[in-house]
């Protein structure tokens, strides 16, 4: 089944058409990868899914509903959780506090309700507290759920913000680049992990460039250049493809 | 009216367009190399004015030699103060809002000083032009707009050349273009901005030698032309040409609109385009916008918490005995006197921790908290004196109305930074206008004089020591439920959009949604505050609730500590008692005071509540080890 | 020429550089590759000048220029061209490239400098009074280029030029590059393109995670089997 549909959706900055009628769907249950060289838009494909730039044209589909035009608060809303390239954690806030942020799509309490603090609202929030600590659990970051989020190590707040984006019991995972600046020993336990959320019935959609992970674990890969698709398949037949290993390897023949 | 009026309107306009130009361009030539808004940049036209004046009466030289010596000793002042003062503050990767705080403190006591060197009268020039004016089909020009017209119109010419024809000029624009390839071709950053410094001086020096002689020199002179000639720099979107021409548009419309429609709705109308202008063209292009702590890397408080589970047991009822008895304690020891003057702080208290929820939880700029804290006093007043309202329905319905007007404000809020700073400013001084001129509601100028006291189930509350009662339970209701709003879902919520907008909005946060209710819920405390402000001073009338005090509760928030509920009130503590204190400084109160401001920002950027964390902090350690070893 | 010794450069608690060692010998071209994030940039950004080592030292022409600032950097004749060419998009094409002139104190010489750009690239001379941002990308890559070449370096950092153009312009960038190595200039180059990176330097080194794993000559890494696996996952 699939679960998230793009169709020729297409994205202009000024007069830079950055995406351009892309198609591609995830299906659900997969870890799909989505590569391509530097500036091939991996990532303008990732905001225009969660809604943080509105697309020039084209639709989304998101487990059938059209979520063409949703803003970022609403996708979310939907089921729809992600991570940045560039770590975006509330630094000032406790490691618990950024994971129970994850939770706003499952709970409700609002301003009125923290003023009058009915008993329901009271549980709510044990609820938050506990999804948080479960969700911090299964990245392995519970024993520093106190400390503030800008002094714990750079690999930890990588996790971190998949913590966060897991415990909102997201239906689809983006991973933004999630190895980024992390080591072998590091990328190995991200790759274990990614598969455990896989397990728990998460689909996993992502942009990396460190090649070796997106082979190995990827079950579906998308190849994009210029803002357009220029190869899919199976990590095997990616690997084989012309057009893509032009794209990556070389521009044109020059002569030594 | 003829038909030369509207060319007479617009010659007039232009001369004083020219001024805004000029200021206007000290504003966007520091925003574009800095980022900053340069509160000071009022004063340095003030500044310009009486050194002009100084040069014109003691040393009776020609006026274009003391508009050149005036440029040029302003452009050393500004360069002076961004080396000492605003460099260190730059450096320090203070909060946006620090560095706001830093240059107002900077206009503080250069007013000041201007009040204690030229008094505070304002000053003529002497008689230099001929008052002849020079008729130009039926159109009177005088002398002295001429010099002005010619003057400011070259110093905009000689600006243009500098920046077009000369490699220093074209490097400065590549600087603030990207200043980090610049800097790669060799751009020296620091010089750079000392420069822009030295510009903005020297032009906000050069629009004061030219106004002064239309409307007097005078210590306040700046903020009148502050706000307009921001605006000029924000329609020609803080460009070069385009400042210069939004300056000269803005005089013309400004004196028309004077002539034509109404002289008391002029300044109402130049702070709707202004708003109209900021909404249009202004709305962050990015998908998340600035908050006033981003890029900062000093911490927003977090509160020392001494009352976990793993703390001893007796802690929380020795806190509340503690509490309960300096509660009682205070009107026992204090005289009257004292007992006003904190009665006033602990007003300004409530009307602070709403701003503390907006500014300091939500991370949003706003400028003119005092217009809300005069809708409340507006409204409780005439509730109580035309429909003889009690005041225990008028004090919520004061903080109702200006809940009220805080949601219509909401759209500001899509607003970011510097450009919602602005903006709010712009929207207190449209209340506070109005507020002056809807006489036949508010009495104008005049004031509303006998609001009652407070009367509470029969028993009146006149005496001081009544009101202290009133006040502090007013207050402690308030810090409770705001303790609640902060300590919940909705507080995460809050500090998520100060913290990081883009993953706030990922993870589910409505921006606008969530920045509206901490806007709505702060102006409400605002009002609640201006009710008790007003049936405690019985006598109420616009100057109270102008852009000044709102920047005196802004000071609060920030002194006190972003984020911190305790903060703020030990911010309206500071802030009011201060003066008080400094009384005996007489004319260098305010000199020491805005002085204060800055030595705050410069080191104490995460307020007073950061000096209480660290024994705080050592006190809970403490008395968890007592805990942890009885249980073993 | 320009030598780095065990730099290492952090951003706050993050190293991303883990002592890194090179050389650049005088009138070569040497490339740096790797993937995203290895670090490139960095290297180069230090080399200028904007980024501060937190230990090592770089040495150019036997001097040590380690905390130099970026405008120390450019008179002792070391120019970069910036990834994304950012060339000033609201300053004219003439007035960009007289920025490249910015440290030279020969004013008459940079104007005849200018002129040879302009030989060099006749379209920037069609377009001289256009604002810089209105160029296409091909054209701002010849623009970063002159600007570079205003400064007179003796030695030119690059920055993956090939970056965003199509494969016809990547063409023309080599041939360009080539042409300057041949005018007495000497090259470092930095590059994810690895194969055109390799063809036109004389020798290579490849980075990952911030850190050197491979230096060769240029024609032994182009058929080595590792530098491919590391790109290609093959």
């Amino acid at each position: 089944m699939t679960l998230l549909t793009l169709q020729q959706i297409t994205k202009n900055f000024g007069g830079l058409t950055a995406v351009d009628h892309i198609d591609l769907s995830v299906e659900k249950g997969t870890i799909h990868g989505l590569i391509g060289p530097n500036g091939s838009g991996k990532t303008t494909v990732f905001n225009l899914i969660t809604g943080i730039y509105p697309l020039t044209s084209g639709t989304i589909t998101f487990n059938g509903m059209d979520i063409t035009g949703y803003p970022a608060f609403k996708v979310n809303q939907k089921g729809l959780a992600r991570t940045f390239q560039e770590i975006q954690l509330f630094y000032d806030m406790t490691v618990l506090e950024n994971a129970m942020m994850g939770c706003q799509r499952l709970t409700r309490a609002g301003a009125v309700a923290a003023l009058v603090k009915l008993p329901w609202v009271t549980r709510e929030e044990a609820f938050i507290r506990e999804k948080a600590m479960a969700a911090l659990d299964f990245v392995g970051l519970s024993g520093t759920a106190e400390e503030a989020a800008r002094k714990i190590p750079y690999g930890h707040q990588r996790l971190l913000e998949v913590a966060r984006a897991l415990a909102g019991d997201p239906e689809l995972l983006l991973l933004d680049e999630p190895a980024a600046g992390m080591n072998h020993a590091e990328t190995r336990e991200l790759m274990a992990l990614i598969a455990r959320i896989r397990e728990m019935g998460i689909t996993v959609f992502l942009v990396e460039h460190n090649m070796k992970m997106v082979m190995e674990i990827c079950e579906w890969i998308t190849v994009i250049n210029y803002g357009q698709v220029i190869g899919h398949g199976k990590p095997a037949q990616v690997q084989a493809d012309e057009n893509v290993i032009n794209a990556y390897l070389s521009g044109e023949n020059i002569t030594c | 009216m003829d038909f030369v009026t509207i060319p007479q309107l617009a010659f007039s306009g232009l001369t004083i367009g020219c001024v805004y130009s000029l200021v206007g361009l000290g504003f966007a030539l520091t925003l574009r190399a800095t980022e900053l808004i340069n509160f000071a940049q009022g004063e340095m036209v003030m500044l310009g004015a009486f050194i002009g004046l100084t040069l014109i009466s003691f040393f009776h030289l020609p006026y274009i030699m003391v508009f050149i010596l005036s440029i040029i000793l302003t452009g050393i002042f500004g360069m002076f103060m961004e080396r000492f003062i605003l460099r260190r503050i730059l450096d320090n990767k203070s909060p946006l809002l620090n560095l706001l705080i830093a240059t107002l403190g900077i206009s503080i006591s250069l007013q000041a000083l201007a009040i204690i060197l030229w008094g505070r009268e304002p000053v003529p020039y002497p008689d230099i032009f001929s008052v002849e004016p020079v008729m130009f089909f039926g159109i009177r020009l005088q002398h002295l707009n001429l010099w002005i017209l010619c003057l400011g119109l070259a110093s905009m010419a000689a600006l243009q050349f500098f920046f077009q024809k000369t490699m220093t000029g074209i490097s400065w624009r590549a600087a603030s273009l990207d200043p980090s390839t610049a800097a790669l071709y060799g751009v020296n950053r620091q010089r750079n901005v000392s420069l822009t410094f030295a510009l903005s001086g020297a032009l906000g020096g050069g629009a004061g030698v030219l106004i002064a002689p239309l409307y007097f020199a005078s210590f306040g002179m700046g903020h009148s032309v502050l706000v307009k000639s921001f605006a000029a720099a924000a329609m020609g979107g803080f460009g070069v040409v385009g400042t210069m021409i939004g300056g000269l548009a803005l005089g013309a419309i400004e004196t028309l609109a004077a002539g034509l429609i109404s002289s008391e709705y002029k300044n109402v109308i130049m702070y709707v385009i202004l708003l109209a202008v900021l909404m249009v063209f202004f709305r962050p292009k990015t998908p998340t916008g600035r908050s006033i702590t981003e890029g900062s890397k000093v911490a927003a408080g977090r509160a020392v918490n001494l009352f976990s589970a793993d703390m001893p047991f007796w802690i929380r009822p020795s806190a509340l005995l503690l509490g309960a008895a300096v509660w009682l304690i205070i009107p026992a020891v204090f005289d009257v006197y004292t007992m006003r003057i904190l009665n006033l702080a602990l007003i300004f208290a409530v009307a602070a921790l709403g701003l503390q929820l907006i500014v300091g939880y939500t991370g949003q700029f706003s400028f003119g908290h005092a217009a809300f804290f005069g809708i409340g006093a507006y409204t409780s007043a005439l509730l109580a004196i035309q429909l003889n309202l009690p005041f225990l329905l008028t004090l919520p319905l004061a903080g109702a109305a200006a809940g009220l007007v805080g949601w219509l404000a909401g759209p500001l809020l899509r607003l970011s930074g510097h450009f919602l700073a602005i903006g709010s400013l712009a929207m207190g001084e449209i209340i506070f206008l109005l507020m002056l001129n809807w006489k036949w509601l508010t009495k104008g100028a005049y004031g509303l004089y006998g609001i009652p006291f407070p009367s509470i189930f029969g028993f009146e509350i006149s005496s001081d020591y009544a009101y202290y009662f009133l006040v502090t339970m007013v207050l402690g209701l308030i810090c409770f439920l705001v303790h609640r709003l902060t300590d919940s879902r909705f507080g995460r919520g809050l500090i998520a959009v100060r913290e990081n907008e883009l993953a706030a909005m990922v993870n589910g946060i409505n921006l606008i949604s969530q920045k509206t209710k901490a806007f709505v819920i702060g102006t409400a405390c605002a009002g609640i505050a201006g009710a008790l402000y007003a049936h405690y001073v019985t006598y109420i009338n616009p100057d109270s609730f102008q852009f000044h005090v709102s920047v005196e509760m802004v000071t609060m928030v920030v002194i006190g500590g972003l984020g911190s509920v305790p903060g703020s009130l030990i911010g309206a503590l500071v802030i009011i008692l201060l003066p008080e204190y400094l009384r005996g400084l007489a004319d260098y109160r305010l000199v020491v005071y805005g002085g204060l401001l800055i030595g705050f920002m410069m080191y104490l950027p995460g307020g007073l509540a950061d000096l209480a964390r660290y024994p705080l902090r050592i006190l809970r350690q403490r008395l968890q080890k007592n805990v942890r070893e009885v249980t073993q | 020429m320009l030598t780095l010794k065990d730099l290492k450069v952090a951003y706050g608690p993050i190293e991303v550089l883990h002592g890194i060692s090179l050389e650049v010998p005088r009138g070569g071209i040497v490339s740096l590759i790797g993937a995203n994030g290895a670090g490139k940039t960095t290297i180069l950004n230090t080399i200028s000048g904007l980024l501060i080592p937190a230990s090592g030292t770089v040495s150019f022409e036997d001097r040590d220029i380690t905390g130099y600032k970026p405008d120390q950097v450019i008179r002792m004749g070391i120019a970069q061209v910036p990834e994304g060419r950012k060339v000033f998009t609201n300053l004219t094409v003439y007035e960009c490239l007289l920025m490249g002139g910015l440290v030279r104190r020969d004013k008459k010489q940079v104007q005849k400098d200018i002129e040879t750009v302009y030989e060099m690239f006749p379209r920037l001379k069609e377009r001289r009074r256009q604002l810089a941002g209105t160029l296409s990308g091909g054209e701002q890559e010849m623009l970063a280029f002159g600007r570079a070449l205003v400064a007179k370096p003796r030695l030119l950092l690059l920055d993956e030029p090939s970056m965003g153009l199509a494969p016809k312009m990547i063409t023309e960038v080599a041939q360009f590059i080539l042409m300057v190595r041949d005018q007495g200039m000497t090259v470092l180059l930095v590059e994810q393109n690895s194969e055109l990176a390799l063809t036109i330097s004389d020798y290579g080194y490849v980075l990952e995670t911030g850190s050197i794993i491979m230096s060769d000559k240029a024609c032994n890494l182009i058929n080595n089997q590792e530098v491919r696996k590391a790109y290609m996952g093959l």
